[in-house]
């Protein structure tokens, strides 16, 4: 059984919930979900394996109340069983020396870029990581995230994320991008990406039922070829994904 | 497949008590009775809800059916039924209002009975092959009786009567220590798992959702088969000691490797397709086109499928569901419970190729539904902010029969319509479910894994495979006949290398 081992409130909105599955710990890497229901009358979430801890065989996500999830982040209690649980899913992030990589993301959408930002930095990788404006919410974010960063920039709109980019871009060489969060920030950004002739990843945030393949919600054009974020993703060269028609379809959606 | 009746001198024809019956009427009598019309809900009412829209026959109707039965020497309807059910002997035991009985000769060759007595296209198979329709009548109600026996026994159940002597833990054996894994609880999983542990393995059911039943609760509405009677069936199956792992998709989450490692030495693959094919026109990713299974999930899990408060409501006045089959039937006959004012099956083919059940079409034409058949989709329109407005329809023609038999539909130049919508249901077919097994399981080009079909082995062995993930989308009981055959096959390879190890 899957239980809640502990839960660190970071602010209002923010909390990181260790939950036993040593299953999941063995198996994780950084890109996997996993799909969870904390409730019967709950859906089923996915949720992006922040960390893992293989000895105790624990692993850490991270709920934010701006996900629509006050209820379930105060219903949470240390020691509650998880009903159900599925994962690790998806397909890793291919961790590798890159040379110098700029992780980019914004609010909620930060949260997979965590246990990226980690890997690459263990690889070997130079990480500059850009977060949205500084406050309290994203505190916890952003001290993640510093740890393993050479250097951390803020930005307080789409568009200053992009201009992150092209500062650095116009001062060093860089390798890679990695972008997560809203899906028009990541069209911004993937074609500044782009104009630089910057390989890009992105990392998409879409609902699902299922996580295995079935709905067909979290489908996406890649490089004209219809593929489904559950299975494929959920991290796409952002070069070729579709992301007009992805905002179209998420209007339905988020 | 088909149990002898040495083994079970109950199902014989010649047992006393069946000839005495058969001699009760004569075939003059019987064949003179008209077939009994199995109730049903007043349409009006039906679609404002999602109650069953089949009520069951009474026990006089079920026995009055019964009777029709003429109980013949060389009975049609069993060739026609994939898992070998013995249907004179369940039928002749309804007729002596011996019920238990009735359902006790059914378990002995299918776990799902209640099931298979709602979904199976009887008319495709046992009633086919039934002696009336030789004499240009109604076929006996097979699947109506069927339903009957495991319906009425459930209810005895649930009133306390536990006299479920079909089913019970077989005595632990050398067998119990052999570790058999099934990959996916839906009907040829089931169907596997119930015909091993009768037998005595130890079987465990691996099932990636956090609910079991695979198709049968994710795929078919409430109003065609109520998730009660799955579950009562899928708790007879755990009755016979079969165990059920819910969240572990097998190839991802658990790795072959592991199970070996377990120490599981037989495997059965029956992951089913449930990846929705899509026709790649122009539109196919607007806002308002969705998959069948998008739309069967949320309408049969409810709302707590999904997550995100702004998710596309379902209730839309003008719904279009592409494909005929048994899928698309459910999700138009859902749509109109929605609240749908036009809801329509359209279809590229005509009338008589539609593959669907027949009393599903029937319901659906009751309920409202519109045929728009030989109509093929070309395009989905937006409008001015990018949401669906209208599907763009190619009129058809009948040319010659491609090699299933079924005629081609061939495009008839210039004929394009335009039907407003505001809600398109891609119901086009199914592909095999992902991933694709680890290992050296040899799998056809779309992905299907390749068996012998005599036995369900795969390339690798100890595993076998069966159901949809082998057939590509095709029918529950189809899927069960698989799981029975594979079985049988498991289990003689198993019992001879038991053998040589005790001697």
């Amino acid at each position: 059984m899957n239980v809640i081992k502990e839960i660190v409130r970071h602010s209002a909105h923010t909390a990181e919930v260790v939950i036993e599955s040593p299953s999941v710990a063995a198996s994780a890497r950084a890109g996997h979900f996993v799909m969870i229901r904390f409730s019967e009358d709950l859906p089923r979430i996915p949720f992006t394996i922040v960390n893992t801890d293989p000895v105790a065989g624990t692993f850490t996500i991270i709920i934010h109340k701006g996900a629509k999830l006050t209820e379930l982040i105060d219903s949470l209690s240390q020691g509650r069983e998880v009903p159900n649980l599925l994962g690790p899913l998806g397909q890793a992030f291919e961790i590798r020396n890159y040379g110098t990589v700029m992780c980019i993301g914004d609010g909620v959408g930060f949260v997979p870029l965590i246990p990226v930002i980690r890997e690459l930095k263990k690889a070997g990788n130079r990480v500059i990581t850009v977060v949205s404006e500084f406050s309290e919410h994203n505190d916890c974010l952003r001290s993640m995230a510093e740890k393993y960063s050479d250097e951390i920039l803020s930005s307080s709109s789409r568009e200053e994320a992009v201009e992150r980019l092209s500062t650095v871009a116009d001062r060093e060489k860089v390798d890679l991008t990695v972008m997560t969060g809203p899906t028009d920030m990541m069209k911004m950004l993937a074609a500044a990406a782009a104009d630089r002739k910057i390989p890009a990843r992105c990392i998409l945030n879409m609902i699902m039922l299922d996580g295995v393949g079935l709905c067909g919600i979290c489908r996406v054009m890649v490089d004209g070829k219809r593929k489904l974020t559950c299975i494929d993703g959920p991290t796409f060269d952002a070069h070729l994904v579709d992301f007009d028609q992805l905002l179209n379809r998420q209007r339905n959606y988020v | 497949m088909t149990p002898s009746t040495e083994e079970y001198p109950n199902i014989s024809r010649t047992t006393p008590w069946r000839e005495k019956l058969r001699e009760k009427m004569t075939s003059k009598e019987r064949t003179a009775l008209p077939r009994v019309k199995m109730p049903e809900l007043d349409e009006s009412f039906r679609i404002k809800c999602d109650e069953e829209v089949n009520q069951g026959l009474s026990l006089q109707q079920a026995v009055l059916e019964a009777r029709r039965c003429l109980d013949c020497p060389d009975p049609g309807c069993m060739k026609g039924c994939p898992v070998a059910n013995n249907i004179p002997s369940f039928i002749k035991n309804i007729e002596r209002h011996h019920f238990r009985e009735a359902l006790d000769v059914l378990s002995l060759t299918t776990v799902l009975p209640a099931v298979c007595g709602r979904v199976c296209p009887q008319e495709k198979q046992c009633e086919a092959g039934c002696i009336y329709n030789k004499m240009k009548k109604p076929p006996v109600a097979i699947g109506n009786l069927e339903r009957f026996v495991a319906d009425f026994n459930r209810e005895l159940s649930l009133q306390g009567h536990k006299e479920d002597t079909a089913v019970r833990p077989v005595p632990v054996s050398v067998l119990s220590s052999i570790k058999i894994a099934v990959i996916g609880s839906g009907p040829s999983g089931l169907a596997f798992a119930g015909d091993m542990a009768k037998q005595g393995y130890s079987v465990t059911v691996f099932e990636a959702l956090d609910r079991l039943g695979g198709v049968l609760k994710y795929g078919i509405p409430e109003f065609c088969l109520p998730k009660d009677v799955v579950n009562a069936e899928i708790a007879r199956v755990a009755d016979l000691g079969v165990k059920f792992v819910k969240n572990a998709f097998v190839g991802t989450t658990i790795t072959y490797e592991e199970l070996h490692r377990q120490g599981f030495i037989g495997i059965y693959v029956a992951t089913g397709a449930g990846k929705p094919r899509f026709m790649g026109i122009k539109g196919e990713n607007l806002p308002g086109v969705m998959t069948a299974n998008e739309y069967l999930i949320r309408y049969n899990l409810g709302k707590s499928e999904v997550y995100g408060q702004n998710a596309m409501s379902l209730h839309r006045k003008k719904v279009a569901v592409i494909g005929a089959g048994n899928t698309a039937m459910d999700a138009v006959r859902a749509a109109r419970r929605l609240g749908a004012e036009r809801a329509m099956i359209i279809y590229r083919r005509g009338e008589d190729e539609i593959p669907a059940r027949a009393e599903e079409v029937r319901h659906a034409l009751e309920e409202g539904v519109e045929f728009l058949t030989l109509h093929s989709p070309v395009e989905y329109l937006a409008d001015e902010h990018g949401i669906l407005r209208a599907v763009r329809l190619q009129r058809m023609t009948l040319g010659e029969p491609d090699e299933s038999g079924r005629r081609t539909p061939v495009e008839i130049p210039g004929a394009i319509e335009e039907v407003e919508i505001d809600l398109a249901v891609v119901c086009v077919g199914y592909l095999p479910n992902p991933p694709a097994l680890t290992g050296d399981v040899e799998l056809s080009r779309k992905g299907m894994i390749v068996v012998d079909s005599d036995s369900g082995k795969s390339s690798t062995s100890n595993v076998y495979a069966g159901g949809d993930i082998v057939r590509g989308a095709s029918t529950v009981i189809l899927a069960m006949g698989d799981g029975r055959r594979a079985a049988k096959a498991m289990s003689d390879a198993l019992a001879e290398r038991v053998k040589n190890i005790l001697l």
